[in-house]
């Protein structure tokens, strides 16, 4: 008899423990069928705030070469491309702007402000 | 009728601690949802588990109590029970196992972009919440400071070490990014109705997932020794439907898009 509770239980508990997957799966499905954008790099969602301003809510995309938690590598190697690019293509271009985006949204304001003097004194230890 | 309903049907959910609190706080996110349940489903085993030891255990002391049973019985072999006291706890092991691994994959899976990113910087002894996700230049648009207010200027109805002056607002449903860390000293950034805990270590970002699926106000605290004032810097997460963020965000702080 206990080995036959044992049995049924295991039945119950199978379908509640691939529920976690099934949750996050179809949820994933779910969202992914309300973003009608598949073509852009980042979701996005257009309102209008009291001041009749269009705000859009994006910011950075998860990016794959950086799938963990540490996310430190990430904003600084946003920091190197949007600098590389100024570089290569010049001070204002519109490309280089979504580099700007993606590190301001990932940095902390010091981090930046620390970079942006170590790049003036020449100190900056990164390859730029 | 709905006035009846609002009566007496009204829930007022757990989204802070209450005294001689037990269970969790109530779920605002998919993750947290994940994390009561499961606990829900090791609960069922642990309970299992705890009876039978017990009622081996009383069964054992009853049956070979000295006075009433001097000669205890000698049993050295018995191969068919421990085959099955081998068996039984690893399979009672993989039941709590496999929901356990789901959920621990699952949380730290980010499957759709974030529509928002917020750094949570924690400094001795207050935070500081960065929204830099409009500025046009290297300087930051929204960045404010939350401090705890303290017990004797907190008005009735607040809850003690618990309040903020400047709460963190975010969209609700929403996908966040939070990237935790820290200026100084390690602290924590921990909020359990989201069914977050980040250690916020200073040089590095830890970045955190979630979506908060209702409405509401939701309380947390540091979660990290940092010194004198560590258990005197909460967290506090105010969650707004979409089409109010852009107005509350706006109002928060009059933001500097654009100049110099």
């Amino acid at each position: 008899s206990l080995a036959s509770s044992a049995s049924s239980r295991r039945h119950r508990t199978g379908e509640k423990s691939w529920r976690f997957a099934n949750f996050f799966i179809f949820n994933r499905l779910r969202l992914l069928l309300s973003l009608s954008l598949p073509n852009q790099a980042f979701s996005s969602f257009v309102f209008r705030s009291a001041m009749e301003d269009e705000i859009e809510l994006k910011t950075a995309p998860a990016d794959f070469r950086f799938p963990t938690t540490n996310q430190t590598r990430h904003c600084f190697t946003r920091y190197i491309e949007f600098h590389r690019c100024t570089t290569a293509k010049g001070e204002d271009s519109n490309e280089c702007e979504r580099f700007a985006k993606y590190y301001r949204a990932l940095c902390p304001g010091e981090w930046v402000d620390k970079w942006n003097e170590q790049r003036e004194t020449g100190t900056f230890p990164g390859p730029l | 009728m709905i006035v009846l309903k609002w009566l007496f049907l009204t829930i007022s959910p757990c989204d802070a601690a209450e005294p001689w609190q037990l269970g969790s706080q109530d779920a605002a996110t998919p993750i947290m949802q994940g994390i009561i349940d499961l606990h829900h489903d090791i609960f069922f085993f642990l309970i299992l588990i705890l009876v039978f030891v017990l009622w081996i255990l009383v069964r054992a002391l009853w049956h070979f109590h000295y006075k009433k049973n001097a000669i205890p019985q000698r049993i050295v072999h018995g191969t068919t029970i421990e085959i099955l006291r081998t068996i039984f706890p690893s399979i009672i092991s993989m039941f709590i196992a496999i929901p356990s691994f789901a959920l621990l994959y699952s949380m730290d899976e980010v499957v759709v972009d974030p529509a928002i990113t917020i750094k949570a910087i924690g400094h001795q002894w207050y935070r500081t919440y960065e929204y830099s996700d409009y500025n046009s230049s290297d300087e930051q648009s929204l960045t404010f400071d939350s401090y705890m207010i303290p017990e004797e200027d907190l008005e009735l109805g607040q809850s003690r070490l618990l309040e903020v002056d400047n709460r963190v607002v975010v969209p609700a449903k929403t996908h966040l990014r939070i990237i935790v860390t820290s200026a100084d000293v390690p602290h924590s950034w921990a909020v359990p109705s989201s069914g977050v805990k980040c250690d916020a270590v200073p040089g590095r970002l830890n970045q955190i997932s979630i979506l908060v699926q209702r409405e509401g106000v939701y309380y947390g605290q540091c979660s990290e020794i940092c010194g004198t004032n560590h258990a005197f810097t909460p967290i506090v997460v105010e969650a707004v439907p979409r089409k109010d963020y852009g107005s509350r965000v706006s109002n928060q702080l009059i933001p500097q898009t654009g100049e110099a």
